[in-house]
This record gives C-alpha cells, sequence and structure tokens, in this order.
C-alpha cells in the first residue's frame, strides 16, 4: 500500500470529533505561520538583539554584552526624558481624545438640522492624511504667519506674540487629542444610541435632574466603551512614533528615541533594548488595567 | 399638598396631540376618578400611550389641557407632577442593584435615610422581594423584574400610577397571576391608577372603569360589563369580543322594525327605538344558535329568531366548545356552540338570540332596541 492511501485510510478512521480537530488544525495553520514569522520571530529576534552591540556590517554577527545596553539606558538623561514625555504624552492625549469624544457625541444625542453633515465634517480630523494634518497645524502655529498665532496672541493676547509653541510637549498633545477624539466619538455615539429612552424617561418621572440622568444612566451605560477606547488609544499612544515625528521634531518620546539611536546613531542593540522596556511598561498596564479597571 | 377631595383626579379637556402629519390623540376629554384603575384599551396606534405619556408630563398636548386635582399641570415636568410609572420593558436601571432601583425615587424627595429604608422595606414586603435586594435587573426573571418595577413605582406612595403595558412580557400564566395581585395591590394602596394595555381581556378583568379608544379618539368609556354589554358603536362591538360579533346588513323598513338581509330579508322581531335609520346588527358568536338542516327549526321559545340556512365551512375545536364558520352567499358567520351540528358542508339552521341583537345607525352608533 502506498504511503497516500494509508494515510487516508488512517484519515477515514478517524471519528468525527476528531476530523474536525485537524480541520480546525488546518484552518488556523496559516494564521499561525503569518503570525509566527511577522510577529513571534522579530519578537523574539529583538529580545535577542536587546543584549548584544549590533555591528554595522550585515557580515559580521551581533556581540553578546549581556545587560550592558539596559544599563546604559537607565544612566541615559535622554532616555528618561522620553520615557517621561512618553507617559505624560500617552496619559494627557487619551484623556483628551476620550473626553472630547464623549463631548462631541453626546451634542449628537439630541436630533438637530444638519445632524448627519455635522457628523461627516467630525469624522474630519480622524480620515484627513496624517502628514497633511501635522503641515497645516505647524502652519496654523507658525509665529510668524500662522492664523492661530493671530488669533490667539496678536488679537486675544493669550501668549506673547513671536512664542513658537509648536514644539511644546503641550501642543502634541492638544494636536494628538483633536486628531483622535472622532476615534472616541464614534464609538462612544454607537453605544450612546443603543441606550432605551425609557431609562431616561423613567428617571425624569422619579426626577433625576439633568446630572443626575447623566450620572446614573449615560456613565454607568458607557463605562466599557469608554474603558475600551482608553485602553485602545493608550497602546497606540504608547507607540506613537510618526504623529510626533511628523508634527515636531523636538518632543523626543520614545518611539523617536528609538528610531534616532537606531537609525541615526545605529545603536541597534540600545534600540532594541528601548523596545523590550516599552513592551514590558506597555503589558504592565495593559494586565493592570484590564484586571482593576475594565474587570473582565 | 395635593386637595384629595375633588372627585376627579385627572382631567384631560380637548387633548390633541400630533407628531408632524399624524395625529395621535384627537380633541379628547377624560375625567380620571380618584382611586380608581382606569384602563385605556385600544389596538395598536390608538393613541392610548400617548394619552399616557402626556399624563406623565414625558409629551405635551399640541392643544388642550391637562388638570391635576385642580391645578393645571399640562406644561409641568414630569418629576413635579406627583405620579409614578411602570414601562412595558420595566426601565430597571441596570447598573444599580435592586435596593438601589427602588432608593433611586427617594433620592428626590424630602426625607431622611432612616424613612427611605422604611418605605424601602415597605415596598419590598408588600411584593415579597426582599430576597433580590442584592441583586442587579440582569439577574432577574421576568416576573421578579416587573415586582421590582412596581416596587419602584408604589415606594414614593404618589398620587397618581401609570403603566404602560406592564404585563406584556410576561407569559401567558403569570400575566394571569399578576393580574390579580396588581388589583389587589391598588385596592389596598388605593392610588389613582391608569393603565394601557391591547389586552382586552387583561382589561376586562382588571379595570373599575374602561377607556376604549380607536383612531386617536375615545370611543366609549364605562364598567367592563357597559362596553361589553352596550357597546356604543360597531367599532366596541367589535373590539370586544373573542371572537368578535358577527355583522349582518339589514334591509330597509318601517316603523323601526328591523330585518336583516342575508338571502332575503328576515324579520328579527326587534325594533328600534324612534324609527331611526339603519344599517347593520350585530350578534356575538356566543348568541349565533346552530341546529341541523332536517331539525324543528330555531328554539323559538327561547327567544330564538332563525335567520336563514347555511353551510357549515368549518369546525373549529376549542376545547370547551366548537367555533363554527357558517357560509351563504358572500356572508360568513362565526358561532360558538357547545356541540357540533354536523359535518363540514351541511346545510345548517342558523338563529341569533333576539335578546342579545345590536343594531347600529347609518353612522356605526348603537341604536337602542327594543324587543
Amino acid at each position: 500500500m502506498s504511503v497516500i492511501s494509508q494515510t487516508k485510510q488512517r484519515y477515514d478512521n478517524l471519528t468525527i470529533k476528531q476530523k474536525e480537530v485537524y480541520l480546525g488544525y488546518a484552518l488556523i495553520l496559516p494564521s499561525v505561520l503569518l503570525v509566527a514569522i511577522t510577529l513571534v520571530y522579530p519578537l523574539l529576534y529583538n529580545f535577542y538583539l536587546s543584549f548584544t552591540e549590533v555591528p554595522l556590517t550585515p557580515a559580521e554577527s551581533p556581540e553578546w554584552i549581556g545587560l550592558e545596553n539596559y544599563m546604559t539606558l537607565i544612566s541615559d538623561p535622554d532616555f528618561l526624558v522620553a520615557l517621561r514625555n512618553t507617559f505624560i504624552f500617552t496619559l494627557f492625549s487619551d484623556i483628551g481624545a476620550t473626553v472630547i469624544g464623549l463631548g462631541v457625541a453626546l451634542l449628537f444625542t439630541k436630533e438637530f438640522f444638519g445632524r448627519r453633515l455635522a457628523r461627516g465634517v467630525v469624522l474630519l480630523p480622524y480620515i484627513a492624511p496624517l502628514i497633511a494634518s501635522a503641515f497645516v497645524w505647524q502652519w496654523i502655529w507658525d509665529p510668524t504667519y500662522g492664523v492661530g498665532q493671530f488669533f490667539f496672541a496678536d488679537l486675544l493676547g493669550l501668549y506673547d506674540s513671536g512664542t513658537d509653541l509648536r514644539n511644546s510637549l503641550t501642543m502634541v498633545i492638544v494636536f494628538e487629542s483633536w486628531r483622535y477624539f472622532p476615534f472616541a466619538f464614534l464609538l462612544i455615539l454607537a453605544r450612546l444610541q443603543s441606550i432605551p429612552d425609557e431609562l431616561y424617561e423613567a428617571a425624569k418621572v422619579d426626577g433625576a435632574s439633568r446630572w443626575a440622568r447623566f450620572r446614573d444612566i449615560t456613565l454607568p451605560e458607557l463605562k466599557y466603551v469608554i474603558a475600551t477606547v482608553f485602553l485602545i488609544r493608550w497602546i497606540w499612544n504608547f507607540n506613537v512614533f510618526a504623529d510626533v515625528w511628523l508634527f515636531t521634531r523636538d518632543v523626543p518620546v520614545l518611539g523617536v528615541f528609538v528610531y534616532q539611536t537606531g537609525f541615526n546613531q545605529f545603536e541597534q542593540g540600545i534600540a532594541a533594548a528601548t523596545s523590550m522596556i516599552m513592551l514590558v511598561f506597555l503589558m504592565l498596564f495593559v494586565a493592570i488595567y484590564v484586571t482593576w479597571v475594565i474587570e473582565w | 399638598m395635593s386637595n384629595k377631595n375633588t372627585e376627579y383626579g385627572v382631567e384631560l379637556r380637548n387633548v390633541t396631540k400630533r407628531f408632524g402629519d399624524l395625529t395621535a390623540v384627537d380633541d379628547i376629554d377624560l375625567a380620571v376618578r380618584d382611586g380608581e384603575f382606569l384602563v385605556l384599551l385600544g389596538p395598536s396606534g390608538c393613541g392610548k400611550t400617548t394619552t399616557l405619556r402626556m399624563i406623565a408630563g414625558l409629551e405635551v398636548p399640541t392643544d388642550g389641557t391637562i388638570e391635576m386635582h385642580g391645578s393645571d399641570v399640562t406644561e409641568k415636568l414630569p418629576q413635579k407632577r406627583d405620579l409614578s410609572m411602570v414601562f412595558q420593558n420595566y426601565a430597571l436601571y441596570p447598573h444599580k442593584t435592586v435596593e438601589d432601583n427602588l432608593r433611586f425615587p427617594l433620592g428626590k424627595m424630602d426625607i431622611t435615610e432612616e424613612e427611605a429604608t422604611e418605605k424601602v422595606e415597605y415596598a419590598t414586603e408588600l411584593l415579597g422581594i426582599e430576597d433580590l435586594l442584592d441583586k442587579k435587573p440582569g439577574q432577574l426573571s421576568g416576573g421578579q423584574r416587573q415586582r421590582v418595577a412596581l416596587g419602584r413605582t408604589i415606594v414614593r406612595e404618589p398620587n397618581l400610577f401609570l403603566m404602560d403595558e406592564p404585563l406584556s412580557n410576561l407569559d401567558a400564566k403569570l400575566r394571569v397571576n399578576t393580574r390579580s395581585e396588581l388589583k389587589d395591590l391598588q385596592q389596598q394602596l388605593g392610588t389613582t391608577t391608569v393603565y394601557v394595555t391591547h389586552d382586552q381581556e387583561e382589561a376586562m378583568s382588571i379595570a373599575d372603569r374602561i377607556v376604549i379608544m380607536d383612531d386617536g379618539q375615545i370611543q366609549q368609556i364605562g364598567t367592563p360589563q357597559e362596553v361589553y354589554k352596550n357597546p356604543a358603536n360597531e367599532f366596541v362591538a367589535s373590539f370586544l369580543g373573542e371572537p368578535g360579533m358577527n355583522f349582518v346588513q339589514t334591509a330597509a323598513s318601517s316603523n323601526g322594525s328591523v330585518h336583516a338581509q342575508i338571502t332575503e330579508p328576515v324579520d328579527l322581531e326587534v325594533s328600534v327605538e324612534g324609527d331611526v335609520p339603519h344599517s347593520k346588527v350585530g350578534v356575538r358568536p356566543q348568541d349565533v344558535w346552530v341546529g341541523p338542516g332536517n331539525s324543528p327549526g330555531a328554539p323559538r321559545d327561547n327567544g330564538y329568531v332563525e335567520i336563514s340556512k347555511m353551510r357549515l365551512e368549518t369546525i373549529d375545536p376549542l376545547g370547551h366548545s366548537y367555533e363554527l364558520r357558517l357560509e351563504r352567499g358572500d356572508h360568513s358567520i362565526i358561532a360558538l356552540s357547545d356541540d357540533v351540528p354536523g359535518q363540514v358542508g351541511d346545510e345548517v339552521d342558523v338563529a341569533f338570540n333576539r335578546s342579545s341583537i345590536h343594531v347600529f345607525g347609518e353612522n356605526t352608533e348603537a341604536l337602542s332596541v327594543k324587543p
């Protein structure tokens, strides 16, 4: 008997349940391979690189130096600044985008003229290409020609004319909150619209004020969607590179730090170590958050 | 404090509600007596729920006024009307425990924490839901949720209960049990109640008075017996009763006598007072007698008058009796009978109970009938 017919015979002898199990493995195999090649292998390789000094020429292999990269990092003031910036940036741009998204979504619960059009307009910051948004923002806040500068400094006198706001961490946070609030808006609005009117009517009859209805009905109903939006944005913001890099070169966050270390200074071992530290922080955050905040 | 001496707890005067082009409630007058259990009954879209919501203050009438104990509340917010409401889907606050759900309406009242606790305890004991206090609505069965919703309604001891199809989400058996409990509870508390349902059996069993609505208008107000026995018009007559009333065209006649016309005019041996033109007679299926074609005829001694010979088209056993469908030409009559008078396809004799014949005028209004 040939090998093929033997295999077929063995397959035919399996129970239906066993056949289903094999089919299941066969179906997920392509995805598993893809993930292994694009995620697992680079991750493990990066982990290995973080303990080495990576030579510039591919002909030489990386040199094992143990924890030295990590030691260098924790005594590097640039790294510590980037770490601090990343935490501040992530926290506040996440809060900003979520709170603005919630506020705007609440405005959309009432019928008003042109609501559909307004909804489309609200999505624009999220839809517009990053590169366009970043450059427009740079122009708006240009200390010489910018319209934001004209309005807020020259006209309203909120800050000194000629000050360049573009290079501050605050402005990056504002930019990022503006750019991503439509994401929070979309998800929150979808949930808002599924809260039954009856709940609000019952609360009205029960004598609840507008604020009490928001606190006792809207917020608890939105808890999970807000928590989820916050988590997703946290992960994206923590790993941010392009948004910050295109907007300003003067606010180093960890993503920027990794890029500069790895591809400007060609310290790829140190860049790998930084990535590992980012990964650990992120995993810790997600674990804590999911356990205590979302209570999955 | 409100004045409880006024006879009418709630009065609607010339109330109209339009939503765009749709007139949901069309110029109705309605007075709810203090302490009564009033049921708004009608098919869907008849305006009963809109009427209830206007009493609640969740909708503002387009025209007309609403008074409670003599004071105008037409534009008042729901929370200022001293009423509570049970919603069709109960509208329990899903994130609060049963206890907090019950406590929620009390939070807005000027009472101490101890008084609030007492009120919650009173309501939970009354409804037998002491075991549920720590649970969330999601963990409760339909019947339990319904009780909690009732609890939230009575805990504040308001002047008026409003209920919007509160039993429609319960299964049939539970619905029947709960409605008698609800009636008991209302009598015990003596609180004026306005209750919306589309289920006539429910309305009949629970109401002191029934308001029958159709097409935004009140068709009739009366006790369950009144509206069933003396329907004010064709709509009420056809809406109440299951299966519905049979209608037969009448032939033109003089001096008020009424002739039913199935093939040729048959004298029904009743007449209408005042010789008013009439167009139809109505007879409930229980008042239709059906006998085999070779029978000596309708039991005239018992007040039956023979109408026509008809063909027996279907026989549906209902358990306690049979539902028979009889046809002749375009005419169709439904009868309820204790026994089967023949086989499908047989010619049978059909007779009406004279004392139960309703006569309707040209504008569908009921006319008074002399035997």
